[in-house]
């Protein structure tokens, strides 16, 4: 048995800033699918005497991030350039930081293994090129180029390709949460670049890999497991790792090798001239701790503290969307949590999910949702009542006023209900039967279906219940009874 | 001191190229410039800070306020070559 190898991984992770303009100009960024080269100024463009102001909405929001990730942020900050020639950088550099980035030292916390962040720090991201297939040339869209961007790198605490994954989705939703990113990888908006290293449990660190430019999160643990697997055969064999950069290509699923990198010392970076210093002072950091929301785990916690299943309290806590809709149907609603909980990720979720159609972007209300199950609950509608209505509360429309409207109300009357019960016992003899001789005393749940389908679902079920059980108590009484 | 293989870098991460000439009188120069650094580096800079600039300011900050853009016409009308809305350039990848 040749022994086991363990891979070790490290993250670099870019977020795209929630901002309003871009990172050192007044440019807006909101270009998402605008024409190429629509969302542009001087310093976007790299032109001559334009000089960057940083942006302070990505500053705080660099630091709140800080925050939620437990970083050391207190200190100075400086920008450096990092220089290079390539056509997505008009400017010729990127100002990024270097040996003093906003934020350092972090963690997260990834279903009990702690994940150490090890620096956090602002940059401008670069335009975007297009290289049509079989031309000489390359198309260059600016809109990005100035995009403020959090970079994010992580300490090689990461085991397994799977794990990378699962880090990511935390990072994400907690990039949502706190309204710091979209964090959509499908809009360029979340990216990352992987190294890999492979080693005999205890031993020291392998040869690293890196991995660049990966768009989805499937792709970083699709590369991660198809490079595990080049360097387990090389170590195998005998081979030594080359420290190499690769690219991926999804469709082919596999990795190619990128030209050699350059070096750092390539970049001759420097303290940037044209941006003075961030000084950032504990009474600062203080004032945007107190904008920090509940955290994923946090609210994880509370879900679970109010009896909602571990599973979905742990699928609900990573979506913003969906958790701040359950929360607001919580606080509209008496009965247990689990009840909305059944409700939201069961016919509200298929519900959308065949029309396509976002929670956030849904006209349900969550006071109404809270509603309808609350009518279930005192009984005043049955639940098949309530399945029924749930595609107009969907559309907006408010329970108590379409059941108002419809005279819709859970049958309770007595005389209806006991007429079902009558018809059925005469149609359903060989089960009141088992029921009544005590042969199968739980055959009157099969009856009591039948009895609630006689009454089209609408019998308030407490009711239909409490009259099924005294009849057949009577009918076995009367049995006993005679000679 | 800059050798050929060094300069032959410079040049990659600059995209010049400089004929043979031009590349021995450059060598000349990036050399005395070196020179004269490393005249300074004789200096006792033991306990001086460093400086990266000489204006002490920090927190030099702009609020998250949308100001003027170019429109695509303004942004392509100095560009050498374009199609379709983006900048045109020599390919940059196989």
């Amino acid at each position: 048995m040749p022994e086991p190898l363990e891979a070790v991984i490290g993250l670099e992770v870019h977020l795209q800033l929630r901002t309003r303009t871009k990172m050192f100009s007044a440019c807006r960024a909101d270009y998402f699918s605008a024409e190429p080269n629509s969302f542009t100024d001087p310093l976007t463009l790299g032109l001559p005497g334009a000089l960057p102001v940083i942006n302070r909405q990505a500053v705080e929001l660099a630091i709140l991030f800080g925050l939620a990730l437990g970083c050391q942020l207190e200190g100075r900050a400086q920008f450096h350039r990092k220089n290079y020639f390539y056509p997505d950088s008009p400017k010729n550099y990127q100002i990024s930081q270097y040996d003093s980035p906003i934020g350092r030292s972090g963690h997260l916390d990834l279903g009990g293994r702690t994940v150490r962040v090890r620096r956090i720090h602002l940059e401008d991201d670069a335009g975007k090129l297009i290289h049509p297939p079989g031309e000489p040339v390359s198309l260059l869209d600016l809109n990005r180029a100035g995009m403020p961007l959090i970079e994010l790198v992580t300490e090689p605490d990461l085991t397994s390709p799977l794990e990378a994954r699962d880090f990511l989705y935390q990072l994400r939703s907690l990039a949502q949460t706190l309204g710091v990113s979209d964090a959509n990888p499908e809009e360029g908006k979340m990216r990352a670049d992987v190294n890999l290293s492979l080693r005999a449990p205890g031993a020291p660190l392998g040869t690293k890999v890196e991995i660049k430019n990966l768009n989805s999160f499937r792709s970083v643990q699709r590369a991660l497991e198809y490079q595990t697997e080049v360097q387990r055969r090389q170590l195998r064999s005998g081979e030594a790792v080359r420290q190499a950069t690769f690219g991926w290509d999804e469709a082919a699923g596999r990795t190619y090798l990128l030209r050699s990198k350059e070096q750092e010392a390539d970049y001759r970076y420097f303290p940037e001239p044209d941006l003075p210093p961030l000084a950032i002072t504990k009474p600062w950091i203080e004032k945007i701790r107190a904008r920090l929301p509940e955290l994923p785990s946090a609210k994880e916690a509370r879900y679970l503290a109010l009896g909602v299943r571990a599973a979905e309290a742990a699928l609900l806590s990573q979506s913003p969307d969906l958790s701040s809709f359950l929360d607001r149907a919580i606080a509209a609603y008496p009965g247990p949590a689990q009840t909305l909980v059944n409700w939201l990720l069961g016919d509200v979720a298929g519900t959308l999910t065949a029309s396509g159609i976002e929670i956030a972007a849904s006209p349900l209300r969550p006071e109404h949702l809270a509603a309808l199950a609350a009518l279930v609950d005192r009984g005043e509608i049955s639940g098949k009542m309530a399945k029924e209505l749930l595609p107009e509360v969907m559309e907006g429309g408010d329970p108590q006023e379409l059941v108002a409207a419809r005279g819709l109300r859970a049958v309770r009357d007595e005389t209806t209900l006991t007429e079902a019960i009558e018809a059925t016992l005469r149609e359903q003899r060989e089960l009141a039967e088992r029921v009544i001789s005590g042969s199968n005393p739980k055959a009157i749940h099969a009856l009591f279906g039948q009895v609630m389908r006689r009454t089209g679902g609408a019998a308030q079920p407490e009711r239909l219940r409490d009259l099924l059980r005294a009849r057949l108590e009577r009918l076995a009484a009367e049995r006993a009874e005679r000679p | 001191m800059i050798d050929e293989a060094e300069l032959d870098h410079l040049m990659e991460l600059a995209k010049l190229k400089l004929s043979a000439a031009e590349q021995e009188q450059i060598r000349g120069d990036l050399n005395a410039i070196l020179g004269y650094f490393s005249a300074l580096e004789q200096l006792d800079t033991e306990g001086v800070p460093e400086l990266a600039r000489p204006v002490e300011l920090e927190n030099v900050l702009r609020e998250d306020q949308p100001g003027p853009m170019f429109s695509q016409e303004e942004a392509l009308g100095l560009a050498a070559a374009r199609e379709q809305g983006f900048f045109k350039v020599p390919r940059v990848v196989e």
